[in-house]
């Protein structure tokens, strides 16, 4: 991946494009990015936007979905390469470039397979007719004579071939089919490998590039402090001469933070960390998460706003013999990222690049737009003339590599601000968040607390179930679609306004909804003396999926064989975003902390495309999943993050990984995505598994067990 | 601000910077080598791993001044072609999912092999808890680190 430097910013996206009606997205036409072109090189050949095959037979597969770990650049050209009949050696990747052909690029919800799973195959599909087409013709042979196998053409009577290299000119002039026959599932021979990843190789050398790489010729760097207090403004700094030592070329006031310019990144972080800064605390000096707590406490009470009601529990009270009520409350979350926040802007007179690690390469280049547009008193120019100054066509948006996402680069905060400054500034700006900034001013996983109660009845039946989940803007999903049998339930959120920012944490709201859930079927299990897993796979008589990974977890683990002294086994199972995942957890009592020692996942995610990335997805969920049930969390204090580095926003170190396998439920379902379903469950395992150890269920997270289950 | 030679991947370079500046600046904004990474700047995440005179230390906590003619080697440093023993034991092992963290995890498993002749596992989750990993690879890090040392073909 090389670094485009000023002189490509001519070579502008180029695209000549007709939608195939059969076809979906397959454009015809051949395409170039700023990176040069790709596809069509003197003899080369490019059916559509999304491959391209030169003289060589390399192929280049685009790929427009954030490359942030789970690995799309490997699984998704693996789609393409399948229906191409590629020799998987001739293949790379080049991450897309933002032009209308790729339309909105957006990576979350665990959907880059789901959603390309037959548009990449297609595009595979109709390059593979093409060159067999070509071949057939050079040979003047029947088409259905000629069959592609591993990156050539071979005419089945005479054995003769022709390897793809040597037909991307032909190719390249045939009309491009419509409706290219795609294989049958027991045809595959790629889909279903585990494959060497793409991005691996420049991931072992420092070659891969990530967002705070990148150098532009001329660029310089800016730190950015950000008033502490969550609705609070700059009031004013005081420019004087110490802050502007050497090196310092710039100060920038936004309306929330003071962002200093320098040549280096330490440079301008020092400056800032010597300026001193006046804030305007705003209204919420007194906001906390204790003070959140209080008052979700008695919001509580409210009904709510209904998401999903069967049956009746007023009626159904009279029959139950046993009640069952909980409260549970889980914190903020910080994405930490290991790379933090940073975007290089550079906003020249006619046009902008922004280099940028981002789920949302097509929202950032809006957000470009949007911000290098503003007024302001400086920019009279773009005030009189009173028009636009800058389209979307101004603007070439770089995707790099992203040291993580897990949510966090859905939000665009990080991109206006970059160009705010790079605005004031006559070079390419990369903005850096210390890893302070990047704790204290997250868009944050919400806060949730949850009323949750059951009834059994006589014989012993779970009837009925009410969950009323309570803070800022949550949501019901992992709770309104329970999957176990109760004839009476009723769920329902509140929202609780909170000045702290939000956004998209890693499974969202499934991530705290599963652990309430699945934490309180091992309560009812408990009080109606059943066997956490039977009472599941009874319950789950109408969910044959869950029902099967369930069972699958807990064959694999042993579940009812003896474990060493002191240790116990905790299930969760839980489906989002299509997949589902059971787990069960061996976890001890060592030091008065909770120590997981196994993990055994099972996964139904349809058909495995790779099943060695299902497998590290499930380690990588683990390992997010357990640092939130045992380890970090986000607190309020007069209205500012308490926690500020990764001193105190802990993470799980590699000595306590536990052992993680994962089997694969098999089945011919088309394929959803992995990147986070394995979150939701684990922190309701080990809970259960704790529970089962010491007979108190954590309530909140992270689990404590020294002050029964209370974090400090 | 005065001159200062850093000696880098077996090169001497001239670097013009404030000696409070810590080599990790020193080596990424000054000498544009950017596969060593920036995490906390605290010395708590080790993404910033390189090695001084074969050692781990983590380089957002020394200073340029304090450097003096130590041999520093960077990712860019370990090999020509991406093929140290360890790169190789990594890809093997299929470890990287983001990736950001690996250099510091690649380095941090050299001076291991380094000054260990066959750490038991014991050794090697202490060592390397040294660098945090947010995609949770740590369980691929432990093999790595195992093959390495065959690969290495250190006696066992």
């Amino acid at each position: 991946m090389t670094v485009p430097t000023k002189l490509d910013l001519s070579r502008r996206a180029f695209l000549k494009a007709g939608l195939t009606a059969g076809a979906g997205l397959v454009l015809v036409g051949y395409w170039q990015n700023t990176q040069g072109v790709i596809g069509r090189s003197a003899s080369g050949f490019s059916p559509s936007v999304w491959l391209g095959i030169d003289e060589h037979g390399t192929i280049t597969v685009a790929v427009a979905k954030a490359e942030m770990g789970q690995g799309v650049t490997t699984s998704l050209p693996m789609l393409v390469a399948e229906e191409l009949d590629a020799s998987w050696k001739d293949v790379r990747f080049q991450l897309a470039p933002v032009t209308p052909a790729y339309g909105i690029q957006s990576t979350g919800g665990s959907s880059s397979i789901r959603v390309n799973w037959e548009l990449l195959r297609r595009a595979g599909a109709t390059a593979r007719e093409m060159l067999r087409q070509a071949a057939a013709l050079q040979w003047s042979v029947p088409l259905n004579e000629c069959r592609a196998e591993a990156g050539k053409i071979i005419h089945i009577p005479t054995a003769r071939t022709l390897y793809y290299g040597d037909l991307v000119e032909h190719a390249a002039s045939l009309p491009v089919p419509q409706n290219a026959r795609l294989k049958e599932h027991s045809e595959f021979s790629l889909i279903g490998r585990s494959l060497p990843r793409l991005d691996i190789p420049d991931k072992v050398t420092g070659r891969a590039r990530f967002g705070m790489d990148v150098n532009p010729p001329g660029a310089l760097c800016a730190a950015i402090m950000h008033c502490p207090v969550f609705g609070g403004k700059l009031k004013r700094f005081r420019d004087d001469a110490e802050a502007r030592h050497a090196g310092v070329r710039k100060i920038v006031s936004l309306e929330t933070a003071v962002a200093v310019v320098a040549d280096d990144f330490w440079t301008a972080q020092q400056a800032l960390n010597r300026l001193s800064i006046e804030w305007e605390p705003g209204p919420h000096v007194a906001f906390g998460t204790d003070t959140l707590e209080l008052e979700a406490r008695k919001r509580l009470n409210e009904t709510g706003t209904i998401k999903r009601t069967e049956g009746d529990l007023d009626a159904v009270a009279g029959s139950v013999t046993s009640k069952l009520h909980a409260e549970f409350v889980l914190p903020f979350q910080a994405h930490a990222t290991m790379e933090p926040m940073c975007c290089v802007a550079y906003v020249g007179d006619k046009h902008i690049d922004i280099w940028v690690p981002t789920q949302k390469p097509t929202a950032a280049r809006d957000q470009a737009v949007a911000t290098a547009n503003m007024e302001t008193g400086k920019a009279t120019d773009r005030q009189q003339s009173g028009t636009k100054k800058y389209l979307q066509e101004n603007v070439v948006i770089h995707t790099t590599m992203l040291g993580g996402g897990f949510g966090r680069r859905r939000s665009q905060d990080y991109v206006a601000e970059a160009v705010q400054i790079a605005r004031e500034v006559p070079a390419p700006v990369k903005l850096l968040w210390s890893r302070e900034e990047d704790v204290q001013h997250d868009r944050y996983r919400e806060w949730s607390s949850h009323r949750i109660e059951a009834g059994i009845d006589k014989t012993g039946t779970l009837v009925s179930w009410r969950h009323k989940i309570a803070g800022p803007r949550v949501a019901s999903w992992g709770a309104h679609d329970l999957p176990y049998a109760v004839p009476n339930i009723e769920v329902s959120t509140i929202n609780i306004d909170a000045p702290v920012p939000l956004g998209s944490w890693r499974s969202l709201a499934h991530s705290y909804n599963a652990y309430v859930t699945e934490c309180f079927m091992d309560e009812i299990a408990r009080a109606s003396r059943k066997d956490p897993l039977e009472m599941r796979l009874q319950l789950l008589s109408r969910s044959p999926r869950h029902k099967a990974v369930l069972e699958l977890a807990a064959e694999k683990f042993g579940w009812g064989a003896r474990l060493p002294e002191g240790h116990a086994g905790g299930l969760a199972v839980h489906s989002s975003f299509g997949s589902f995942v059971a787990q069960v957890a061996e976890v001890s009592i060592v030091n008065n902390k909770a120590k997981v020692h196994r993990v055994v996942c099972a996964v139904d995610c349809g058909i495995s495309v790779d099943p060695d990335q299902i497998a590290a997805q499930m380690e990588s969920a683990v390992v997010y999943g357990l640092t939130a049930a045992l380890k970090s969390y986000i607190s309020v204090k007069n209205g500012r993050v308490e926690q500020a580095n990764f001193h105190d926003f802990r993470l799980l170190r590699h000595d306590e990984m536990p052992l993680v396998e994962t089997h694969l439920v098999k089945n011919d379902v088309d394929p959803t995505g992995v990147g986070e379903p394995g979150v939701p469950p684990i922190a309701a395992a080990v809970a259960n598994a704790v529970f089962s150890l010491t007979g108190v269920m954590p309530r909140k997270l992270p689990i404590e067990l020294n002050s029964g289950g209370q974090h400090p | 601000m005065r001159v200062y030679a850093v000696n880098i991947n077996g090169g001497v370079h001239q670097v013009s910077a404030n000696g409070e500046m810590p080599l990790l600046w020193v080596i990424r904004d000054k000498l544009g080598l950017v596969g060593t990474k920036y995490g906390c700047g605290i010395g708590q995440c080790g993404v910033c791993t390189v090695l001084m005179n074969g050692d781990a230390i983590k380089s957002c906590l020394i200073p340029l001044d304090q450097i003096g003619d130590a041999h520093i080697v960077t990712i860019e440093g370990i090999s020509e072609d991406g093929y140290h023993p360890v790169q190789q034991a990594w890809i093997d092992e299929q470890v990287p999912q983001c990736g950001y963290c690996q250099s510091g995890q690649i380095m941090q498993a050299i001076a291991l092999l380094n000054s260990s002749q066959h750490p038991d596992d014991e050794e090697i989750s202490r060592v390397m808890s040294a660098v945090l990993c947010r995609c949770g690879t740590y369980q691929r890090i432990e093999r790595a680190v195992r093959r390495s040392i065959q690969l290495l073909g250190k006696p066992v």
